[in-house]
Order: C-alpha cells, then sequence, then structure tokens
C-alpha cells in the first residue's frame, strides 16, 4: 500500500511539475536516481554484516518494495515507450535485466527452500554437498570391488564402470532436476533391476545396495542443482547493477549536456 | 602459513581469583578453625592441597554495611562463608509479590563498591522485606552453585568491616569432591533451604506469613532424581539415537501414571517429562520445568470428592529434577482455596505443552533442547543457504565464526550447532579455572580468553557439541605453539556477540528472516515458528 501510494504520489507529482513548464523527466529521473541509489544501499548493509545497521530482513523488505515502485517510475520516466539511442537502449536493457533477474530472485528465494524441505527429508548446506557425493563415490566403489574376484563374474563391476561410474563422480542430470524429472533416476534403477535377473544371489544384493545409492546420489543431485539455482540468480542481478549505475551517471550527463530542464 | 610461536602453556592458577591470593595467615586460620567445617586437609591430594584451593580460588571479601555482596536474579556462583561480622539475606520473593522489580538490587550490586562510603547505605529489599541473618562461619549461595541458577534472594553486609569468604564455583568443586565432611554439610544447607526458598519463590504461598510458611516447609520434604551431571549419561544415549519411547525408558520415573499421589511435586530445578500411556505405549505430553507443579489437579479433584488422587499422567526426571513434596493437606489448606477450580475429568497436561504437534514435544525434550534459553534456530522453508548468518558471525569475531549452519532438524526446524546458554549450563561444571561463566547480568554463557588454558574440558561436557577447540595466533597470525610442541588451544562458542550493540549479528544478518534466537522453554513460539507461513 505504501508503495502505491508513493506511485501516486510520484504520478501526481510530476504532472504537476510539468504544468510549471519544466521537463518533467528531470523530476521523474531524480527520484528514479534517488530510489536506486537507497536500493543499492541493501548490498551496503549486506557487505557489512555485523553492522548494526538494523535487520536484514527489513532491509531486504524494503528493497523488493522499493524496486515495484522504481519500475513504476522509470516505466514514467521512460513515457511507457521504447528507447530511440543506442545509449538508452543499452540502459533499457540493463534496467530490464535488472529488474527480470530480482523478481526471478523474489520468486525462487520464496518458492524453493519450501519445495527442498518437501522432497528432502535431510537436507545439506550446498558446501557440504561435494563431500557427500564423494562419500557416496567411495561407498559405491568399495561395494563393486567387492564383487570381483578372480573366478567370479565381471558382469556387477562392468555395468558400474559402463554405466555408473560417470554419474558418482560428477552432479548429472541438471536439466531433468530443473524440470524437477525422475526419468534418469528410473531409467538407471531399471537398468539395475534387468541385470539383477542375470546374476548370483550375492552380487543381486550388492546391486540392491547399489540401487539405493543412486537414488542417494539422483537426490543430492538434485539438492545440487536446486540449490545452485537459488544462487545464480545473483549472477545476472549484480553484474547488471553495476552496468546500471555506470550507465544512469552517463546518461545524467549526456541529459544535462544537452538540455537545462525547461521546456 | 606463518611458523609457530612457542609459548608457555597457560596454567590453572597463573592468574589467582582474588586481587591478590589470600595471605597465609588467612589461610592458617581457615584450616585451623571451624570455618569450612570438619574439612580434612588429609583428604586431598598432594598436587591439590586444601591450602593451595584456599589460596587460589578463594578469595577475603571486605564489606561495609550495607554493601551488597550479590543480588538477587543476577548469575554469580560462588559459595560464601561469613568469616567477621554478618551478612542479612532478603526474601526477595516478599518484593516480588509486593510487584517490586529486582532490577534495582541489581544495578545496587554493580554500583555499591563503587558508592562505598560516599552516599551512605545503599537501599535495598534487605531494609524493606523480611531477612534471614547470618552470623560468624555461617555459610550462604550454596544453592545456586549447586544448581547454576540466578541469585533467588539479595545478600547484604549487616555491618562494617564484614569479613567472606568467597569460595569460587571451581575452589567449592574441588571441596566438594574431595571432601565428604564438606560436601555433607553442603547438601544438608542445600536441601533445607532449597524447601524454603522453593515455596517462597513458587508464589503458591503469596499470602502466608513467614512463621507459618517455616512451619509449612518443615512438613515438605525434598527429593532428587537422576543426577547433576547427566551430560555425559545424555551424550551416551545421544550417540545411539534411540527412538523417543527408548529414551523415556531410561528415564527415572518419579511418578508412574495411575499410582497413588500423596503430595504435589513442586519442581525446584531441572527438567521433568510429563508423560501419558496409551496402549502400553508412553509418550510425552509436556515437560515441567522450576516452578512448576505436578498433581494440584488430582489433588484437588481428590478433596473435592473425596477420592484417592492417582496421578493421571507420569512424570519422569530428565537428566536431573530436584523437586518438593508438599502433602496433601498442605495443598488443601493453604494452595487451594487461592486457586481456581477446574471443572471434574481430565485436566490439561501441566507444565509446557505445545498446542499444536506433540512430536515437536518428542523433539526438544528428547534432544534436552528445553535446556535452551537462546537457541539459534532456522526455518529451513526460509533458508537460502546465502551463509550471510555464518558471515556475519565471522565479521563479530575476529573472523572466525562461532557456529556451523547444521544440525538436528524436525519438520522445517533446525537447532543449528550454536551455543544454547542453556538453563543448566553442564558446560561450567568442570572448569579448572571457571574461564566459562554466566556474564552476572544476562546470564548467557561467555569465555574469558585471559584465563581459559585450553584444557577442552567445556567442550567435551557440552552435550550438544557446541564448544569448539581452536588455534590460537598471535599478533602476527602465526599459530602458538606449546612448550611440548602442541598447538595451543581455546575454547570458543558463540557469545551472543556480547559487547556489540543490536544484539546476535547472525539474527540482524538474516535477509530472509529465517534464522532466531529463541528460548525453547517457551515452546509456543517455536511451535507458531514451526507452522509459520
Amino acid at each position: 500500500m505504501v508503495t502505491l501510494g508513493a506511485v501516486v504520489a510520484v504520478y501526481w507529482l510530476v504532472s504537476f511539475y510539468g504544468t510549471a513548464l519544466r521537463d518533467p523527466r528531470f523530476l521523474d529521473g531524480w527520484i528514479l536516481t534517488a530510489a536506486m541509489v537507497v536500493q543499492l544501499l541493501f548490498h551496503v548493509r549486506k557487505k557489512l554484516p555485523a553492522s548494526p545497521l538494523g535487520r536484514a530482513a527489513t532491509w531486504l523488505k524494503m528493497h523488493v518494495y522499493l524496486g515495484y515502485f522504481v519500475v513504476a517510475v522509470f516505466l514514467l520516466h521512460t513515457s511507457y515507450s521504447l528507447p530511440e539511442t543506442t545509449l538508452e537502449w543499452a540502459l533499457w536493457i540493463m534496467f530490464v535485466l535488472v529488474v527480470g533477474s530480482g523478481l526471478v530472485g523474489v520468486y525462487l528465494t520464496s518458492s524453493i527452500p519450501g519445495k527442498l524441505q518437501q522432497q528432502h527429508a535431510e537436507q545439506m548446506t550446498f558446501e557440504q554437498i561435494p563431500t557427500a557425493r564423494l562419500n557416496l563415490f567411495r561407498e559405491v566403489n568399495a561395494l563393486v570391488l567387492d564383487t570381483v574376484t578372480p573366478d567370479g563374474s565381471s558382469e556387477v563391476s562392468d555395468f558400474y564402470v559402463n554405466r555408473l561410474r560417470g554419474f558418482f563422480r560428477r552432479p548429472q542430470n541438471l536439466r531433468a532436476h530443473l524440470r524437477g524429472s525422475r526419468r534418469p533416476l528410473e531409467r538407471i534403477t531399471g537398468e539395475i533391476a534387468d541385470l539383477e535377473r542375470r546374476v548370483n544371489a550375492p552380487d543381486r544384493e550388492t546391486l540392491s545396495s547399489i540401487k539405493k545409492l543412486v537414488t542417494a546420489k539422483y537426490d543430492l543431485d538434485h539438492q545440487y542443482t536446486v540449490q545452485g539455482l537459488l544462487h545464480s540468480w545473483l549472477f545476472v542481478h549484480i553484474p547488471a547493477t553495476y552496468s546500471l549505475i555506470v550507465l544512469s551517471i552517463l546518461h545524467i550527463a549526456v541529459a544535462y549536456a544537452y538540455s537545462s530542464g525547461v521546456q | 602459513m606463518a611458523q609457530g610461536n612457542r609459548v608457555r602453556r597457560p596454567q590453572r592458577w597463573d592468574a589467582a581469583f582474588g586481587r591478590e591470593r589470600i595471605h597465609a595467615d588467612w589461610v592458617n586460620l581457615i584450616l585451623s578453625s571451624q570455618i569450612l567445617g570438619d574439612i580434612d586437609p588429609a583428604d586431598f591430594p598432594d598436587d591439590l592441597s586444601l591450602a593451595d584451593i584456599i589460596t587460589n580460588d578463594c578469595a577475603v571479601r571486605w564489606c561495609s554495611r550495607g554493601e551488597i555482596v550479590y543480588a538477587a536474579g543476577s548469575y554469580q556462583t560462588s559459595i560464601f562463608v561469613v568469616l567477621n561480622g554478618g551478612v542479612r539475606v532478603s526474601d526477595d520473593a516478599a518484593a516480588d509479590r509486593a510487584g517490586e522489580s529486582t532490577a534495582m538490587p541489581q544495578l545496587n550490586a554493580w554500583l555499591s563498591p563503587l558508592l562505598k562510603g560516599k552516599f551512605g547505605r545503599g537501599e535495598s529489599n534487605v531494609t524493606r522485606f523480611p531477612t534471614v541473618r547470618l552470623g560468624r562461619y555461617e555459610m550462604f549461595g550454596e544453592v545456586e552453585a549447586l544448581t547454576r541458577t540466578p541469585r533467588s534472594n539479595t545478600a547484604v553486609a549487616d555491618v562494617d568491616r564484614t569479613a567472606l569468604l568467597e569460595i569460587t564455583w571451581p575452589g567449592a568443586r574441588e571441596l566438594l569432591h574431595w571432601s565428604d565432611t564438606f560436601r555433607a554439610s553442603v547438601e544438608e544447607l542445600y536441601r533445607a533451604r532449597s524447601v524454603e526458598v522453593g515455596l517462597k519463590e513458587s508464589g503458591l504461598f503469596a499470602n502466608i506469613d513467614p512463621e507459618t510458611l517455616m512451619a509449612i516447609a518443615q512438613q515438605c520434604s525434598f527429593e532428587r532424581h537422576g543426577s547433576f551431571d547427566w551430560s555425559h549419561v545424555y551424550q551416551r544415549e545421544n550417540a545411539t539415537r534411540q527412538p523417543s519411547a527408548q529414551m523415556i525408558e531410561q528415564e527415572p520415573v518419579i511418578i508412574e501414571q495411575g499410582h497413588y499421589l500423596e503430595d504435589m511435586f513442586l519442581i525446584r530445578a531441572g527438567f521433568a517429562r510429563v508423560t501419558e500411556t496409551v496402549h502400553d505405549n508412553e509418550a510425552s505430553v509436556g515437560f515441567l520445568e522450576s516452578g512448576d507443579v505436578f498433581g494440584l489437579a488430582e489433588i484437588e479433584e481428590g478433596l473435592i470428592f473425596g477420592s484417592h488422587p492417582n496421578a493421571e499422567r507420569g512424570l519422569r526426571s530428565v537428566g536431573y529434577t530436584d523437586l518438593i513434596r508438599i502433602p496433601e493437606h498442605i495443598v488443601g489448606k493453604f494452595i487451594l482455596p487461592g486457586s481456581k477450580r477446574q471443572s471434574r475429568g481430565a485436566a490439561p497436561a501441566p507444565g509446557h505443552t505445545p498446542h499444536g504437534d506433540l512430536s515437536l514435544l518428542d523433539f526438544v525434550v528428547d534432544n534436552r533442547f528445553i535446556n535452551a534459553t537462546n537457541a539459534m534456530v532456522i526455518d529451513t522453508t526460509r533458508c537460502i543457504g546465502c551463509d550471510d548468518c555464518v558471515r556475519a558471525c565471522a565479521a563479530a569475531h575476529d573472523g572466525i565464526p562461532r557456529f556451523v549452519r547444521t544440525g538436528r532438524t524436525h519438520a522445517n526446524l533446525m537447532v543449528t550447532s550454536a551455543c544454547m546458554h542453556c538453563t543448566d549450563p553442564v558446560c561450567l561444571i568442570d572448569c579448572p579455572t571457571g574461564a566459562i561463566h554466566r556474564d552476572a547480568f544476562t546470564g548467557s554463557v561467555v569465555i574469558n580468553d585471559d584465563t581459559c588454558i585450553g584444557c577442552a574440558t567445556c567442550s567435551s561436557a557440552c552435550p550438544y557439541n557446541n564448544i569448539q577447540m581452536r588455534e590460537v595466533t598471535g599478533p602476527d597470525g602465526a599459530i602458538l605453539i606449546d612448550e611440548d610442541g602442541s598447538t595451543h588451544l581455546k575454547a570458543t562458542k558463540c557469545d551472543l556477540c556480547a559487547g556489540q550493540s543490536g544484539g546476535p549479528a547472525c539474527q540482524r544478518a538474516c535477509p530472509h528472516d529465517a534464522l532466531t534466537r529463541i528460548d525453547i522453554r517457551d515452546i509456543d513460539i517455536l511451535s507458531d515458528r514451526q507452522s509459520r507461513v
């Protein structure tokens, strides 16, 4: 409501300013700049995590709501039209990138943690996942090595080398995880089930254990992919913000070079 | 990495407790008199003599009349013996009943030494509420020292040049450990005073005069279930991650469901689990802490309907439980007339019961999180793993975070591996120097780096593994090495960002409001946090 009120107030102020034969884009431009500077203060708060500058949660709320306000003022500033010059296009694209990535961030950070919590009884931090992956790799290696005897069959170890080693060594099926699909897992467990029919009893037991590890690894990859996605939007949002700052300064300089603000 | 610098490993008595070590004349006087009862120096080992303990772990404190020795509500764990003069101990429960805050005596306690002799006598509850006078060789302060609880009363010097022997907790622990006679006399005092203080503090006898209350106290009895030193037993149980039913089975029974309830129980210290047995399955329905009562509804119903009161629920000790048994006739005569009658039938479970999910109760009781006054709880449906909390902690503590963002989880709540600033901080018990202690005002558990000798006793005693031993670096950044070549270590843990404005940095830094510090004893807050959208 506060955001909406502020937007209405700015629209009224700008139209009022226009009647005084001044270029209203100078007014809404400066309001836009001021709002963007306040937006940047959230970044400063994040860089000073232990500072007594209030709760980061309050800062984030302000950052998001002020973001909506900035979008409204930006539309007003651009007169709801597409840019004409190269600089304006660059500025426009950066703004859209910052806002778009920010909105994606808001959606991802509010939806993913809850879904992850529902899907995984035991959640891991992003930093713990590589270690857990390595542990699974070692565990499966040890299981397979136990099946290798001088006179024994090599079916389990062959299957492991050809089909599973790569799966266990690094994150796999990232696109499937992004879609929330379990098809790759079903395919691998299906192949293991096929092999189970052709091997002796001890190997069947080993395959059953491997199947559990495959499921564990698949779940781990899911956590890795989704948690990675949770942070990925920042790789667009932050560089685009820095570019936007530079272009905005340039834009202000150019605007004052060609106009004094009087219509 | 920089080359390690060799330093002398700090020893237990490098720093004396008092400004100066106790003079030998005093030590001789204490040893030759009855100041510490019939304590026998021969009971102590050669490398830990009674004289050494008195010299290093005790101090003689001189007080002028009106000077506050300790204030009610403050966290201070020394035991005192009057050497000369006298002390008045106030009935701060009376002050509470009169609606007076105990904050002023705390402030007075700090200001008292500064104001001594300048502005006359500091006024405190001692001058306006019933007091008990303690004279020569009488001991006081042992209840809080043993239970690690805040002071329940205010002690003030009664005459000028009052001399007190202050025995710090490390010293008292050694005396209790090596001397059977000292232990017996302290235990006897503790039991007697626990009943009296417990009844006063409970508020159940708010309008009873002191003489009648003394008579009531004599008819009540004190009981202990479990052990003060419960952490090692818990660590063993915890290592095997037993299911709740199995953990309940191992806890000492205070009373079984359906058994005759001849007394009401008033919890004095520690915790107890309230259980209900349905189809031979005993499950938690609540927990009790200091000040809570058990059996009031049953005794009330029994007296009104002329039936034998039977426990509607079971009660088991969690860790240790000190309780006061208040006989049925006392309940009927003094407590029930002032209480509101409940309808006949099953009364709600006493104590702390969550308004929703009982498995949450199992989670907090089984993991002993009920001990937490300031646990770090993360809502995993909000946490995006940005690690801003860890960075904030590191920024507030010379670049080294004091917690790990992992821990036991129930539904969407994760209790992380950060010091919980326990109600009963067992990590304090065996610290040889008293370096790990409670802040006198806030009660938070903090470590004094100057007196920590890196023995890791606290770290191994913490039931939750929330104290880490870390290498110490010199001014040049090089890790310090002891004379024997081992790394110089000190204990570190969350100190709630003591000394920094704004409270714990971790909580302030969380942008998604996922991390919060919670007093888990208020289980409804946790329950709300769990069901928060």
